[in-house]
């Protein structure tokens, strides 16, 4: 079995023990499956790989755990879908994928027991209105973004070029000043998995 | 920046490494925990999804939603009757052809 | 590997640490297994509940922004709401459940919330 790591359309040859399987213009970068247990370690080891791979070239991040029986079935796997993946290269070359989430300030948050009905409804208005207005101004700074679900007030992936990456940091400090009530949490650059697929 | 909060800063970001790694990336196989009877539920349309809440409450398979789900407790003017039509989904990214 | 936080408040605790989708992967077990059959029905009856009370909870905001409803009703709204918020959190915890779990991919119509 191999595991792969990510697609991409570059040709450069990775590192070892990571190889190439090529089929007409897209490569799939693999290794030897390894048997582990799924701990946190074994997660960031792998994330690692990929970074390094998206040091030298743009791709598409596989889910984690992706294995495939050998160098025929990765082929086939490129081959099957083809123009979806081309697409999403496209999609996300000369980017990378930011994170994004809000926590409101634990007083000012709906969540009290005891709370009215009106106060609740007002509190889940003005966190809607909260989440835009950080959302919005990263939004637009962003080649593309996504809003997730989640228990934050806010929680989304932002798609930004790889030069811009700097600006968009600056605009959450900035953001962050602008709104004492609220904290705000970037992580990054993350290689586009949120963008990865259609 | 201490150690310990070096150490808190890698254990918050995980939350994201795992969104990332476990929810996100290219998927080749597809999602396969809603495989029921190897029927793949994944791209089952809107509205036989919609409609299988009312057979799963009228089956006693939801007894208490259908109060939470405010049938007691709303006004029949205070929610629009139309409200799964147009209205809702008017500006929404579902869009009305979804239904 | 470098730090992944580009920008943090100086309370972190805000922000949970662990995640249930790594804690739920390293105890599932085989998918054929009927537990995880009950749950994924579970999964799939919960997100059509969950879209439903967003749904409603829009359009409840909305109404109450266009000025159309009284104080009572607003307060029944919210009532309603709050305890139905309440039991969606139960449900998914007896079903070990996370938001994002109830996300489902409807395919060429995207993501469901």
């Amino acid at each position: 079995m191999i595991e792969l790591y990510a697609i991409t359309d570059d040709p450069s040859p990775p590192d070892p023990p990571l190889r190439a399987v090529r089929s007409d213009g897209l490569t799939a970068l693999c290794a030897p499956a390894e048997r582990r247990q799924l701990t946190a370690e074994v997660l960031w080891r792998h994330e690692e790989v990929v970074e390094a791979l998206m040091e030298e070239r743009d791709l598409l991040p596989m889910r984690f755990g992706t294995l495939v029986e050998d160098d025929e079935a990765a082929v086939r796997a490129l081959d099957e879908r083809r123009e979806e993946l081309k697409a999403s290269l496209d999609r996300v070359r000369g980017a990378v994928e930011l994170a994004v989430r809000a926590a409101a300030d634990p007083s000012s948050d709906g969540a009290g027991v005891g709370l009215s009905g009106t106060e609740y409804i007002r509190a889940k208005a003005r966190r809607t209105e909260a989440a835009g207005l950080l959302h919005e101004p990263l939004a637009f700074l962003a080649r593309e973004s996504v809003v997730q679900p989640g228990p934050e007030l806010l929680r989304a992936a932002y798609l930004v070029d790889r030069d811009a990456v700097q600006s968009f940091v600056g605009l959450v400090r900035r953001l962050q000043a602008t709104h004492e009530g609220l904290h705000i949490l970037c992580t990054g650059p993350w290689p586009p998995y949120s963008f990865a697929q259609p | 920046m201490s150690p310990t909060r070096v150490t808190a800063e890698r254990d918050v970001a995980l939350v994201d490494l795992v969104d990332r790694l476990l929810g996100g990336g290219v998927v080749i196989a597809g999602d396969i925990t809603l495989s029921v009877a190897d029927v793949d539920l994944v791209y089952v349309g809107l509205r036989a999804l919609v409609s299988s809440v009312a057979t799963a409450e009228e089956k006693g398979v939801l007894p208490q939603m259908g109060d939470a789900l405010g049938k007691h407790a709303l006004d029949s003017d205070a929610l629009d009757s139309e409200a799964f039509g147009t209205d809702a989904f008017g500006d929404d990214s579902l869009g009305k052809s979804a239904l | 590997m470098s730090d992944k936080v580009l920008h943090s408040p100086p309370d972190l605790d805000l922000f949970p640490s662990e995640h249930p989708r790594l804690h739920n992967a390293l105890s599932r077990r085989v998918n054929a297994d009927p537990e995880s059959v009950e749950k994924g029905l579970a999964q799939l009856v919960l997100t059509i509940v969950e879209l439903l009370r967003q749904l409603m909870e829009r359009q409840a905001l909305r109404r109450i922004d266009g000025g159309a409803l009284s104080e009572e009703q607003v307060e029944r709204l919210g009532q309603t709401f709050m305890e139905l918020d309440r039991r969606m959190e139960e449900l998914r915890e007896e079903f070990g459940l996370t938001e994002e779990d109830l996300n489902l991919d409807l395919g060429p119509l995207g993501r469901l919330l």
